[in-house]
């Protein structure tokens, strides 16, 4: 090796050096505090982890939250889906018109979508008066279906997005030619454009499903505290109770259940991440 | 390799085929008839918005008809959808499955007509072996060449025994020498499988070397159909003389009483031929003899007196620019046998055998236009289409 593409490469690590630095300081070092502070406080072992078993509470809401999250990424992918791809097809203005409805509600602050979802919602609100024209009494304030339908209205951007980014780099001659091949033009798309849009959809869900398990304001002003979610039952560790060990405890568990999703879904996406490089170079 | 694993050739009949897209006054493809024989190689060749890939797009049922029909063998397939129509196609970006093996995607047409899968292995081994890839078989198209691409492309549109084999500029995104290469190939395909090629060009170099008959379409309709002798020899119009090589213009008139072509005070003789129009005369620039003295100018020829603009040696040839008396520029292609040095300046016979000369039809915009600038025209600008037809 000639020393001069050697040299080349050490500025290029200073340039990440400081956002590091931030990490560490900022991230690092207090998520490792509350890791440790879990195991040792007040005693050393895994008196926290036991409590969190037998309390009857805490297993119920983390797998009311895993509940929670998995609807909201069917439910935002089924609407997202067909969305992302006209979005695709669409012409240049009807874009930017499609884009910017998804993109407004990033425009708004989320309070301000929750409180509406609020006004909707309440009793004698207008889903309500909706409902009873059919001779449906309908409650979703702090129910866990209201909930889920506001979070699905919440992160449905986060759906769309990747979705689309991966739509719009598949090569619609693809379909002329599978049709051409002798395919229908549903087993065009079933063969050939649903598995391109994989990596889309892999990206969208867990973006969507990570964001649902750690959702506070949402289930906070929508639901209940008789249906809370992970993110309030920390909320109420920290703030009311002041037990810092059990809510790092719950934290920790949280974390795990995130990596092992994470380490799942990328043991598949790889070879649908490769896909996604292969149909760029189609281009 | 026979014949009867991948197909056999299909005649193509095209009738009075017209694309006008909404809102548009032009049609796109305005009145078009042809016919392909079965197994013949036939090329749709003509610059970009002539109207030659529309035409194709409808044969294979991508573009939906105005009016017009398409026929294949006895069948009209005139409302089919592309699945139904059972043709082979190769497109200019190869659109091969980029999540699929090259195995996969070659089996992708038998699996859609479902092929027991021992024929299918069969079968695509067979493909394979057609486009020389059997090692190829089990990579993803993404880790081969671009001339292995489209060679996998080539085998997959032929492995279910289409009726015929459409090519759009299937070799357009390749560079020049792997172009002629795959031309090699595509021949030599049209060879073996004796399946009905149609194959769209904007390269006439390409056409010339490939096709069993070439179409000439210009402003959405056919100049002319013939072998590429046929056009490059006796074009029928000035825009096909123009797209297909390079010629000397004469804007003047014929008298066909006297057999004779009158051009600024020059008269030449002009021998009746199959098409007796009255247009433009042009003469190939190989064909046109130089001599300095007039004594050597064979008594037969046409002829006239040009000023030498310069002389280039291009190993095979000279090309000889030269200035008409009028002042417009020619040119002559002079073997290196028979060159000598012309110095710009030089005043020299310019003359050819009446036969080598063909009276061709100028459209009606009038002497020096080019068909395209004729009023039916209008989908492409102008400039585009001399640019092509000037190389």
């Amino acid at each position: 090796m000639p020393p001069r593409p050697a040299r080349r490469h050490v500025p290029r690590v200073l340039l990440f050096l400081p956002a590091l630095a931030l990490l560490a300081v900022a991230f690092g070092l207090p998520l490792l505090q509350i890791v440790l502070r879990s195991f040792t406080d007040p005693d050393v072992g895994l008196t926290n982890y036991t409590a969190m078993l037998d309390d009857g509470i805490t297993t119920t809401v983390i797998l009311r939250t895993l509940r929670v999250a998995v609807t909201v990424v069917v439910l935002a992918l089924l609407l997202a889906y067909p969305y992302a791809y006209v979005m695709s097809i669409a012409s240049p203005a009807g874009r930017a018109v499609l884009t910017t409805l998804v993109l407004l509600p990033f425009w708004t602050s989320l309070m301000a979508r929750n409180f509406a979802w609020l006004l909707l919602m309440q009793d004698g609100g207008p889903i309500q008066r909706f409902f009873s024209l059919f001779g449906l009494d309908v409650v979703l304030l702090g129910t866990t279906v209201g909930v889920t339908v506001a979070m699905t209205q919440v992160l449905l951007p986060f759906m769309v997005l990747p979705l689309y980014s991966s739509m719009q780099q598949i090569d619609r001659r693809l379909l002329q030619a599978a049709q051409s091949l002798g395919a229908k033009p549903r087993t065009a798309f079933r063969k050939i454009y649903l598995p391109l849009s994989a990596p889309g959809v892999v990206a969208g869900c867990t973006l969507v499903f990570i964001l649902s398990l750690g959702f506070y304001i949402t289930p906070a002003l929508l639901g209940s505290s008789q249906q809370s979610l992970v993110a309030q039952l920390l909320a109420i560790r920290t703030t009311a109770l002041l037990d810092f060990a059990g809510a790092g405890a719950l934290g920790t568990v949280l974390l795990v259940i995130t990596g092992l999703v994470l380490a799942v879904i990328g043991r598949f996406a790889r070879p649908a991440s490769s896909l996604a490089a292969a149909t760029g170079g189609v281009k | 390799m026979s014949t009867t694993t991948f197909g056999q050739g299909t005649r193509i009949e095209i009738s009075h085929l017209t694309k006008r897209y909404p809102g548009t006054v032009v049609p796109a493809v305005d009145d078009v008839s042809v016919t392909v024989a079965a197994g013949e190689f036939m090329t749709f060749l003509g610059p970009s918005g002539s109207g030659k890939t529309t035409t194709l797009n409808m044969v294979a049922g991508f573009t939906d008809i105005t009016s017009g029909r398409i026929v294949l063998g006895d069948e009209d397939v005139s409302g089919l959808p592309p699945h139904r129509r059972d043709l082979g196609m190769v497109f200019q970006q190869y659109a091969l499955f980029p999540h699929m093996t090259v195995e996969q995607n070659i089996a992708f047409p038998l699996k859609q007509r479902k092929t027991p899968a021992a024929e299918i292995t069969r079968r695509v081994a067979e493909a394979l072996e057609l486009v020389h890839l059997s090692e190829y078989g089990k990579r993803y198209p993404s880790a081969l060449s671009g001339g292995q691409q489209q060679r996998v492309a080539l085998a997959r549109a032929v492995v279910f025994a289409p009726r015929a084999l459409l090519l759009d500029e299937p070799l357009g995104a390749l560079d020049r020498k792997l172009r002629s290469t795959l031309q090699d190939e595509v021949r030599r395909m049209h060879r073996e499988l004796g399946l009905t090629f149609v194959f769209v060009t904007h390269d006439q170099e390409e056409a010339l070397a490939l096709s069993d008959r070439i179409a000439v379409f210009n402003a959405g309709g056919i100049e002319q159909v013939g072998t590429p002798e046929e056009l490059y020899l006796r074009p029928a119009t000035l825009f096909v003389a123009e797209f297909l090589g390079e010629s000397n213009v004469f804007h003047g008139t014929l008298d066909r009483a006297r057999r004779a072509y009158h051009w600024q005070g020059s008269t030449w003789s002009a021998p009746s031929a199959a098409s007796d129009v009255d247009g433009a005369l042009l003469v190939r620039p190989e064909r046109l003899q130089l001599n300095v003295d007039s004594a050597a100018v064979p008594a037969e020829h046409n002829g006239l007196s040009v000023r030498v603009v310069s002389d280039i040696f291009l190993g095979t040839h000279h090309k000889v620019e030269l200035r008409m008396p009028d002042g417009s520029t020619g040119s002559a292609m002079v073997p290196v046998s028979a060159a000598r040095d012309f110095r710009p300046g030089d005043l020299v016979h310019a003359s050819w055998a009446p036969e080598d000369q063909s009276v061709v039809a100028v459209p009606a915009g009038g002497p020096g236009d080019v068909p395209g600038a004729a009023p039916r025209d209008g989908l492409a600008p102008p400039a585009s289409r001399s640019a092509t037809a000037a190389h």
